[in-house]
C-alpha cells in the first residue's frame, strides 16, 4: 500500500514508524528539512522536505498511485486544504487531522465539502477513552468485546465470591473455562502472572466462550447500575479538556476545569454551560484545596505538557483522589509512571492505533477494541502463510506487553502454554499494550521465511 | 549483525558469478572454470558460516553500515582476484590482487603486458568484474534483499557515489532496483549496437560491460584502437557518457518518456558542457599543432580519448602521451572531475565541482558586500553551508591523498615523477591509465609488489569516496564512546 504522510511532527513520525513494513510504501512530507533528515536516517521511507501547500510536488510523486494520504499537520485549515487538493489530484483516500471543536460540530458537512474520507481528532479520541474509562471503571459488571465466538467480561473482583485474596493461579476454581487476561489495579492495566494475588477493587478482564460467559453472568451481582463517579476535576482547558468536559457534563457529572489563560476560560465558559470553569494556575495549591480537590472522585490532568500532567496527577494522588489520570504524548516516562502508579493515557499511541486500524486492511483481525485506552484486544485468525503459524509460542519472540490469551480451535477453547503450536485457522486472542501494537502487527503481517533474509 | 550481513553479501556476490560458468563451459576452459567454481564454493560456504555465527537480527547503526560496506569491498577484491591465481593466468598474488581490485572498482588499470595471452574466460571475467562493480556491489544486495530496509539505506549512503543519497522511491530496495533496470537496459542496448557494427558477442559484451560501467578493461592489447572502426568508437563514446550521467535521471527519462529531461538537471548539464567544451578545445589544439593529419582525425581521436578520460573509463584509441603538454594537463584536470553523482563514473563528481565553484564565487561576492546573504543552489535546491564544508573538505582530502600516494609511489625505482603521480591520481579517480610509463598503451607491471597493493587500496578508497574507508582508521570509530 502506498501511503503519504504530510506533516512529520510527533504524530506523523510515530505513524510512519508504525506503518513501515515490507508491503507499505511510505512517503513523508514536511517543510522542516531537519525533521526530514532525521526521518530518512531512521526509517526506510521517502522523506521530502517541501511545502505541502505547493501542489507541484504531488505531480512529481505520482499522487494517483497513493492509497492513502494522511494530513497530520498541526494546522486544521492547512490539513483541510491539502486533503482537498490531494483528493482532487487523484489520491484514493484522504484522512485529515482536525482538532478544532468548530469543525467537530459539523463533521459530515466538512467531509462532504472538502471531499475527505475520514476526519481524525486525537483530542476527541483521547477524551472518549478517558470518558469510557471513568464511566466504566466503577460499574460492577460490563460485558463487551463481541467477537463471533469469544466474549470478554469486565468485572469487579468482589463480585465473584471468594476471589479476593486468592491467586490468579487458582482462578479456575471460581471461573470455569475463563481466563484472566488483565487486571486493572488503581487504573493501571497489568498482565497478571500466576502468583499475583487478587486484591479488593481490582477490575478483572475475563475472556471466554460466549456460552461460558452466559453461564457465569447470573452468578454475578449486578444490582449497581451506572457509575459512582460524580465529581471530576480537569486540569487544563485545552482541546482535550474541552471535549472531556463536554462529554462528562452531558453525562450528568459535575465538572470543574482549571485553566491558566483567561481568554480561554471565557471561551470555555461560553461553550460549556454546565461546567464550572476556574481561572487559575493549576500548580496553585490553595486554589486546588479551595476547590476541594480531596473530595473529587476523579482527577484528569490534560495540559499540553507531559511533565506538568504527571506532577499534577501525583499531587492529586497525594490528596487522596482515587482516580487519577494523566494525559501524555511521549513515551519517555511510561516506565517511571508504572513505578509510581499513575495512570497515563498516551495520545500518540491511541491515535496511532486508531490510524493503524483505519488504514491497514487488517484482514486477519476479525475484531479488536481498546481497553481503558491502554491496551488493545485483538482476535486474529491464523492464516497458513503467516510467519507465526506452525510455531510454538515459546519460539515466537513477542514483545513484552503482548499476551496470547486464548486460542479457539475447532470449537474448543485452549488456554495456551509455551508449548502450544499455532495451527492454521486458529482464532487467537491477543492482549497487547498499546505501545506494543505496531510491533505485534508487524509480526502478524510477516509471512513465512523467504530464501534470503538478512 | 555485521558478520551476518557480510555473510549475506558474500553469498550474493558468489551467486553473481554464476553466468561465468556458462562462459567457461562454452569456451571449454576447464582450468578457469574450476578456478571460478572453487572461489564460488569458498565464498558460498564462508558466507553461510558467517551468516550462522550471528543468529539475531537487528537494525544496523550508521557505524556498522560503514564497516559492512568496507569489509565487503575488501573481501570482494580479494575473492575476485583469486580466480586469476588459481587458474594460473596471473600467478603472482600482488599482481592478481591489483588486477582484481582494478576490475571491481572499475578502474581498468592492468599489469598485463600481453592481454590477449590470457584465456578468453579470464578476459571475460575481467570485464564482468567491471560490470558487477559499476553501480556498487552492495547495491546489488540492496536490490535483491527488500528485508534490509533502513540498513540498506545506511549502506547505500556509504557506497553509492554521491554527496548525498537522494531517494527517489519510498523503499531503498526499489531505488536500487531502478538503478539496475537502467543498468541492464543500457548494457543490452550497447551490446546490440556493437554487434550490429560487426563485433562478435565476446568483443561486444566485454566492451559494453567496460563502457557502461566506465571501467576500461579491454580484451585487446591495443584496446579499442584494435578495431580501427569509427562506428565502434562512437558507440562506446556515447555509452561512456551515458554511464557517467546520474542513473536516477536516466530512469526518469525512460519512465516519463521525455528524452530531453536530462537537460533540466543542472549537474548533468554542467558535466556535458565541460565535456563538449574541453572536447572542442582539444580538437582545435590537436589540429593546430598538427598532431593528427587533419581536422577529422583530430576530432575522432581527440574526442574519444577525452570522453574516455573524463568518464574515468580508460579506453584508448590512440596514445595521448604524444599529445601537446597543455592537453595532457587538461586531461589530468577533467579526470579529477569525473562523471555525475549516482553514476558508474569515478572522480570527484561534477556536483562537487559545482558546489565548490559556487561557494568560491559567493566568497568573492561576500568580500564586496559583507552583509549580503546568498543562497547557493544546485539542481534548484539550496546547499547548506554544512554541505559546502563537507564537499570542500572532500575535494581537499581527495587531492591530498592523491599527492601523498604519488610521493610514496615515486619511491619505486621504476617510476619517474609523472608516472608516479598520475598512477596515484588515476587510482583515486578509478580512471585506469595515467601518463608516461603508465599511459594508455603502457601498464603497471613494472611496479613493485608493495606499490601495487598500495594502488589497489587507493582504488577502493576512491571508489568508496574516501571517508568510508579512512573512517576505519580513526580510533574513534572503534571506540564509540569517544
Amino acid at each position: 500500500m502506498r501511503i503519504m504522510i504530510i506533516g512529520a511532527g510527533k504524530l506523523g513520525m510515530k505513524v510512519a514508524a508504525s506503518l513501515v513494513s515490507p508491503d507499505n510504501y511510505i512517503t513523508l512530507i514536511d517543510i522542516n528539512p531537519k525533521v526530514i533528515q532525521k526521518a530518512s536516517n531512521e526509517m526506510d521511507v521517502l522523506a521530502i522536505a517541501a511545502d505541502a501547500l505547493e501542489a507541484d510536488i504531488y505531480d512529481d510523486l505520482n499522487i494517483r498511485q497513493y492509497d492513502y494520504v494522511l494530513a497530520l499537520m498541526d494546522n486544521d485549515e492547512k490539513n483541510l486544504v491539502v486533503s482537498c487538493v490531494v483528493k482532487k489530484l487523484g489520491c484514493k483516500k484522504v484522512v485529515a487531522r482536525l482538532r478544532g471543536p468548530e469543525y467537530m460540530n459539523h463533521q459530515e458537512l466538512m467531509k462532504d465539502t472538502f471531499n475527505i474520507d475520514q476526519v481524525l481528532n486525537p483530542d476527541m479520541l483521547v477524551s472518549h477513552e478517558i470518558f469510557n474509562y471513568l464511566i466504566n471503571q466503577h460499574k460492577d459488571f460490563n460485558q463487551f468485546f463481541t467477537g463471533p465466538t469469544i466474549g470478554m467480561l469486565e468485572v469487579r473482583a468482589e463480585t465473584i465470591k471468594g476471589m479476593v485474596g486468592d491467586r490468579v493461579l487458582n482462578a479456575s476454581n471460581y471461573l470455569e473455562n475463563m481466563l484472566i487476561v488483565s487486571i486493572s489495579r488503581k487504573g493501571k492495566l497489568i498482565i497478571p502472572k500466576s502468583h499475583v494475588t487478587i486484591e479488593e477493587n481490582d477490575v478483572l478482564y475475563l475472556l471466554g466462550k460466549k456460552t461460558d460467559i452466559a453461564k457465569i453472568s447470573p452468578f454475578i451481582d449486578t444490582k449497581v447500575e451506572g457509575t459512582n463517579i460524580k465529581k471530576v476535576m480537569i486540569m487544563g482547558g485545552g482541546k482535550t479538556g474541552f471535549y472531556l468536559g463536554k462529554l462528562l457534563s452531558d453525562a450528568g457529572i459535575s465538572v470543574k476545569i482549571i485553566e491558566k489563560d483567561l481568554e480561554r476560560c471565557e471561551y470555555l465558559a461560553e461553550k460549556l454551560s454546565n461546567v464550572l470553569v476556574l481561572h487559575g494556575d493549576a500548580t496553585d495549591m490553595s486554589l486546588l484545596q479551595e476547590e476541594n480537590l480531596a473530595s473529587m472522585d476523579a482527577f484528569v490532568s490534560a495540559t499540553g505538557y507531559d511533565e506538568d500532567n504527571i506532577i499534577l496527577a501525583l499531587t492529586a494522588q497525594q490528596y487522596g483522589v482515587k482516580e487519577v489520570l494523566a494525559k501524555t504524548s511521549r513515551g519517555n516516562y511510561s516506565l517511571l509512571m508504572d513505578k509510581v502508579g499513575v495512570n497515563t493515557l498516551n495520545t500518540l499511541e491511541i491515535t496511532t492505533s486508531y490510524i493503524l486500524r483505519l488504514v491497514q486492511s487488517r484482514s486477519f483481525v476479525s475484531s479488536s477494541f481498546f481497553l481503558q485506552g491502554q491496551a488493545e484486544v485483538l482476535e486474529v485468525i491464523a492464516q497458513p502463510d503467516m510467519m507465526i503459524t506452525g510455531k510454538m509460542l515459546k519460539e515466537l519472540d513477542f514483545p513484552k506487553g503482548v499476551l496470547v490469551s486464548l486460542i479457539y480451535r475447532n470449537n474448543t477453547t485452549i488456554v495456551p502454554t509455551g508449548n502450544t503450536r499455532i495451527q492454521p485457522n486458529d482464532r487467537l486472542i491477543f492482549f497487547s499494550m498499546l505501545s506494543d501494537v505496531p510491533e505485534l502487527e508487524r509480526m502478524l503481517r510477516a509471512t513465512k521465511k523467504k530464501l534470503f533474509r538478512v | 549483525m555485521v558478520a551476518r550481513t557480510v555473510g549475506m553479501m558474500l553469498m550474493i556476490l558468489a551467486l553473481c558469478m554464476l553466468p561465468m560458468f556458462i562462459v567457461g563451459i562454452y569456451y571449454h576452459d576447464d582450468r578457469s572454470t574450476t578456478a571460478l567454481m572453487l572461489v564460488f564454493m569458498a565464498m558460498l560456504v564462508s558466507g553461510l558460516c558467517l551468516r550462522s555465527v550471528e543468529k539475531k537480527k537487528a537494525t544496523l547503526r550508521i557505524r556498522e553500515g560503514y564497516l559492512i560496506v568496507v569489509l565487503t569491498w575488501f573481501l570482494a577484491c580479494f575473492c575476485f582476484s583469486l580466480p586469476y591465481i588459481i587458474s594460473g593466468a596471473i600467478p603472482n598474488f600482488a599482481d592478481a590482487l591489483f588486477e582484481g581490485t582494478s576490475g571491481i572498482t572499475t578502474t581498468g588499470a592492468s599489469i598485463l603486458t600481453n592481454i590477449e595471452g590470457l584465456p578468453k574466460t579470464m578476459l571475460f571475467w575481467r570485464a564482468y568484474t567491471h560490470w558487477m562493480g559499476g553501480l556498487g556491489i552492495l547495491t546489488i544486495a540492496i536490490a535483491v534483499l527488500p528485508s534490509l530496509g533502513i540498513s540498506g539505506f545506511q549502506m547505500a549512503r556509504a557506497e553509492i557515489s554521491s554527496s548525498d543519497v537522494n531517494k527517489t522511491a519510498p523503499k531503498m530496495t526499489d531505488v536500487a532496483k531502478r538503478l539496475y533496470k537502467v543498468y541492464f537496459l543500457l548494457t543490452a542496448i550497447c551490446i546490440a549496437l556493437l554487434m550490429a557494427g560487426g563485433l562478435g558477442f565476446f568483443d561486444a559484451s566485454t566492451h559494453a560491460f567496460s563502457a557502461v560501467a566506465t571501467g576500461g578493461f579491454s580484451p585487446k592489447n591495443e584496446s579499442v584502437g584494435a578495431f580501427h572502426s569509427l562506428y565502434v568508437e562512437v558507440v562506446l563514446e556515447v555509452f561512456m557518457v551515458i554511464g557517467s550521467i546520474s542513473f536516477p535521471v536516466i530512469y526518469s527519462m525512460v519512465e516519463k518518456k521525455k528524452v530531453l529531461l536530462f537537460l533540466k538537471h543542472q549537474e548533468v548539464r554542467f558535466f556535458l558542457l565541460m565535456l563538449v567544451g574541453s572536447g572542442l578545445a582539444s580538437t582545435i589544439l590537436l589540429t593546430i599543432t598538427h598532431t593528427y593529419a587533419n581536422f577529422g582525425e583530430a576530432l575522432r581521436y581527440g574526442s574519444f580519448n577525452l570522453v574516455s578520460v573524463m568518464t574515468t573509463t580508460g579506453f584508448a584509441s590512440n596514445d595521448y602521451n604524444l599529445w601537446p603538454p597543455a592537453l595532457v594537463i587538461l586531461l589530468l584536470l577533467i579526470s579529477i572531475c569525473g562523471g555525475c553523482s549516482g553514476s558508474t563514473a569515478g572522480g570527484v563528481k561534477a556536483v562537487r565541482f559545482m558546489i565548490t565553484g559556487n561557494f568560491l564565487a559567493t566568497e568573492f561576492k561576500k568580500k564586496l558586500h559583507p552583509r549580503a546573504v546568498y543562497s547557493v543552489k544546485v539542481n534548484n535546491e539550496p546547499v547548506s553551508n554544512d554541505t559546502g564544508v563537507t564537499v570542500c573538505s572532500y575535494l581537499l582530502f581527495f587531492l591530498m591523498i592523491a599527492v601523498i600516494g604519488g610521493i610514496i609511489l615515486s619511491l619505486d625505482p621504476g617510476a619517474d615523477l609523472v608516472t608516479a603521480f598520475t598512477a596515484s591520481l588515476s587510482s583515486m579517480t578509478n580512471l585506469g591509465p595515467g601518463f608516461a610509463k603508465v599511459g594508455p598503451y603502457g601498464n603497471y607491471a613494472f611496479f613493485h609488489g608493495w606499490a601495487k597493493l598500495l594502488m589497489a587500496f587507493m582504488m577502493v578508497v576512491g571508489k568508496l569516496e574516501i571517508f568510508a574507508v579512512l573512517m576505519l582508521f580513526r580510533p574513534s570509530f572503534w571506540n564509540p564512546d569517544k
